[in-house]
């Protein structure tokens, strides 16, 4: 796992990936910051970190789209799938290479609350729940975004539908209400549970119930498995 | 040891690969010879993990690779037919990479490195990314990723392809080198190596085993269809010869000497004792006679047009 995860992070820097992901990451949360809370002279967090969340769910596929495509469109992959090493450390390495990346922008990020703390006094327990949500939260969209990645050989159908799966996440919450329908009458209450974004808010809101990070790492844990399924799969499939 | 044992591949109702078995032992090397689309790279695609079979078991010393899962794979080294390089890493890190994948202990990474980048011939790139290597560096540290771990059997998808001339004998002592202690698998385009270097071959066509064995086997096989002998001899030799039961063909070669035919005589028999005394009484004297010895191409071209 040490090895696919060590290649991994240095693919992101070796290319402009990695660089490119960070500086959208950190400029557009520089204009976030100083448009809620220079010019808004508020030290609450929530709507820097809530649009940092909107910001990462859409360029998150910048991160993942190229995760598992690229190694088929290359054949690279017959390195690992030859190897002795499993596919489930194949599946964790690659994430959690990405989430270094993801962690290295919310240090970056990090910064902001510094330059409030200066001024302000901080409440850091909320400072660390706005993290720890976020964490959640960008592990999901990782987890989503490194499955659909594995279930194609174009980086760009990879980014496309890793868009188009956490918009449907995001949306699943707002959509609720208004599918209301007598056919199926469970739709609402399904949309709502498997939504993120409310659990988001909640954790980060510092209300932090064990349900909220379970179903976060719930959720990781299936995507993460459903990657190394379909990878499997395709040893029988690939021509 | 290796043994495969009615392999087949299918892809919905295409037949790959179709009850392939074969054997291949420590010091031996096997070639897999066929057209394009024969189910070479499919059958080392299988042997190597990388592909599952349909049906069929591949057991390693005697115990089914199924069984043996991760081990078996620690045993494998494969080079593929485009070696799978990452074009961001150096030679060094897509090294460093595979002996983390193949469980290499990190202190003995170094040196195994070193010692296989000398051996293939790519010591003096080992800082270059893989980009921008040219074909013959790319081929030759995928066969150096391939041999991470000393594995028992190495599967090498066209070794050969891409190097220039010396770079093709330099790979081709090593692979004999490997042969010695290790079990080999290679498939070429290039009969000549594949007569060269192995010591048994299969031949695929549709994916289906048409001949096995060593040179000689497989030529008995074919050889009483075909057998040929050179020969140069006095006017009116061709003719007369045609009269010879068992001569399939006749061939009209450019005359060497002065006054002298020569002819290439096919026949379905030997026909080596019977021709000069078949001249000799037809009045017409024999210069020279030259058994052809069978070559690998014209095995080769034979069975694909039993099939075509």
């Amino acid at each position: 796992m040490l090895s696919v995860m060590k290649r991994e992070w240095r693919s992101y820097f070796y290319t402009a990936t990695g660089y490119v992901f960070i500086a959208i990451f950190w400029l557009l949360g520089a204009a976030f910051f100083f448009l809620y809370n220079i010019l808004a002279a508020s030290a609450d967090l929530t709507d820097l970190f809530g649009n940092l969340s909107y910001l990462f769910m859409l360029i998150v596929p910048l991160l993942t789209m190229r995760l598992f495509s690229e190694e088929h469109r290359q054949r690279t992959d017959q390195l690992y799938i030859s190897s002795p090493t499993p596919l489930t450390a194949v599946v964790a390495g690659k994430f959690l290479a990405a989430m270094g990346v993801v962690a290295v922008s919310l240090l970056g990020a990090g910064l902001y609350v510094l330059i409030l703390a200066l001024r302000v006094s901080m409440s850091w327990g909320a400072v660390a729940a706005h993290y720890l949500a976020f964490l959640l939260l960008g592990g999901s969209y990782v987890a989503a975004g490194l499955l659909v990645s594995a279930l194609t050989d174009s980086q760009i159908t990879a980014a496309v539908l890793t868009l188009a799966v956490n918009m449907l996440l995001q949306l699943a919450e707002m959509s609720s209400a208004s599918l209301v329908t007598p056919w199926l009458p469970f739709l609402p209450a399904l949309l709502k549970c498997i939504a993120l974004n409310s659990r988001y808010a909640q954790i980060a809101s510092g209300v932090i119930y064990p349900t909220d990070i379970g179903y976060f790492l719930l959720f990781i844990s299936v995507m993460l498995c459903a990657a190394v399924l379909v990878l499997d799969r395709r040893r029988h499939r690939r021509r | 040891m290796l043994k495969l044992d009615q392999i087949s591949k299918k892809y919905h109702h295409h037949t790959a690969l179709k009850d392939l078995s074969f054997t291949v032992e420590r010091g031996q090397i096997m070639g897999l010879l066929g057209l394009n689309g024969a189910g070479k790279s499919t059958a080392m695609n299988v042997i190597a993990g990388y592909l599952a079979p349909t049906s069929g078991s591949i057991s390693w010393d005697g115990t089914d690779v199924r069984r043996l899962g991760p081990d078996y794979l620690c045993e494998v080294g494969y080079l593929p037919e485009t070696p799978p390089l990452h074009p961001e890493l150096t030679v060094k890190e897509c090294m460093e990479y595979v002996c983390g994948l193949k469980r290499i202990r990190p202190g003995k990474r170094r040196q195994h490195i070193q010692q296989l980048c000398e051996m293939t011939g790519v010591a003096d790139r080992m800082n270059s990314p893989a980009r921008s290597l040219s074909k013959g560096y790319r081929q030759r540290v995928g066969l150096a990723q391939a041999l991470i771990g000393n594995p028992g059997l190495i599967v090498l998808d066209e070794p050969t392809a891409g190097l220039d001339p010396e770079q093709i004998v330099s790979i081709r002592e090593l692979i004999r080198e490997l042969g010695r202690e290790h079990a080999v698998i290679l498939s070429s385009h290039i009969l000549s190596e594949v007569e060269d270097v192995c010591s048994a071959l299969i031949i695929l066509r549709r994916g289906e085993t048409v001949a096995s064995g060593t040179l000689a086997q497989i030529a008995a096989q074919v050889r009483h269809k075909d057998r040929r002998v050179r020969i140069r001899a006095g006017e009116g030799a061709e003719e007369a010869l045609g009269g010879l039961p068992g001569v399939t063909q006749i061939i009209p070669l450019p005359p060497r000497e002065l006054g002298w035919q020569e002819l290439m005589v096919c026949a379905e028999n030997d026909l080596a004792e019977m021709i000069p005394r078949y001249l000799l009484e037809a009045g017409i004297p024999l210069r020279m006679l030259h058994p052809m010895d069978v070559e690998l191409e014209d095995l080769f071209m034979k069975l694909m047009q039993e099939g075509a």
